[in-house]
């Protein structure tokens, strides 16, 4: 993960309370880890949906959400 | 701020362009916003397996699997090399002599078919091999226009080409390591030879070697080293 490591975490957490479009998510990261660059949030959102932690929904046209997959589910505290 | 988008790989626009973009227009981004785009940007190429399918990756960024015009142009180049090789063992070039000049069009041929392998290895390989790889072949392509020095310097300046290019190969987790130090063993040695010196016969070993390099291209079976990257970092994650 290296440098995406924490954004990651807070991502994981972000989602806990459900399914997020990357705008909310990057809005509860800064909210809770401070400044995060909108290119690190990718960079952890890639990284998490590569090793199947979390997964991106179609919402219907709009801009898409990630969710956490069944791995992690139940698993963030 | 379109601009710092264009700089990520196609393939990631087309996954996380559109997101990106919405979110850089509903909120303006600051100087360290933009430090972190040209840093996602360089983290982006250098992983491009993130926003591959799966299987996709490895055949994308392997410079030999599947790469046919790559092995036949090693296969054809290395055949040149040969002929190139016998040609000068036969009648011996020094320094300034006019017979050099008969093998431009040979070493013409030659260097551009190697060139185009090198390239073609370089354009496979992603960034980590495109910089060295790149700087390699660029000086091997400046070295071909030149007459009588290239029979000195320019066969032994593209077979270290590919030799460097290799390395960067095994360095970047694709090729064995002992594939490239034979590869690299037989360029020194033919670096070591001089046309007047009657062991032009050590100038074949790197010929040979890049032809079965080629052969096993053109049929898909050259061996990879263990793949190195995110794959291996998130397994111990």
């Amino acid at each position: 993960m290296g440098r995406f490591g924490e954004t990651a975490m807070w991502v994981l957490v972000a989602l806990r309370s459900g399914p997020a479009g990357a705008a909310a998510i990057l809005d509860t990261v800064r909210r809770l880890d401070g400044q995060v660059g909108p290119a690190t949030l990718f960079g952890a959102l890639a990284r998490l949906e590569r090793l199947t932690l979390i997964e991106r929904m179609a919402t219907g046209g709009g801009a898409p959400a990630y969710r956490l997959t069944g791995r992690m589910e139940g698993s963030v505290a | 701020m379109s601009r710092l988008l264009r700089l990520y790989p196609r393939a990631w626009r087309g996954r996380y362009g559109a997101e990106l973009a919405s979110i850089l227009e509903a909120r303006p981004a600051t100087f360290m916003d933009r430090v972190d785009l040209i840093r996602g940007a360089v983290d982006a190429h250098l992983h491009p397996e993130l926003v591959a399918r799966n299987g996709e990756t490895r055949q994308a960024r392997d410079p030999a699997s599947g790469s046919v015009l790559s092995g036949l142009l090693i296969v054809l180049g290395s055949a040149l090399w040969l002929v190139g090789v016998t040609t000068i063992a036969i009648q011996p070039l020094g320094f300034g002599d006019r017979e050099s000049d008969a093998l431009g069009p040979f070493v013409a041929i030659a260097g551009l078919l190697y060139a185009g392998a090198i390239l073609r290895l370089v354009w496979s390989g992603g960034i980590r091999g495109r910089i060295g790889s790149g700087v390699i072949a660029a000086f091997a392509v400046t070295v071909l226009p030149m007459v009588w020095p290239i029979s000195v310097f320019g066969f032994y300046g593209l077979m270290i080409s590919l030799a460097v290019t290799a390395l960067n190969r095994a360095v970047a987790g694709r090729w064995p390591g002992w594939l490239a130090a034979t590869i690299s063993v037989a360029a020194v040695l033919a670096f070591g030879t001089n046309t007047e010196s009657g062991s032009m016969w050590l100038a074949t070993l790197p010929a040979f070697a890049m032809a079965f390099l080629g052969v096993l291209s053109v049929f898909g079976r050259l061996p990879t080293g263990p793949e190195r990257g995110f794959e291996a970092e998130g397994a111990t994650a």
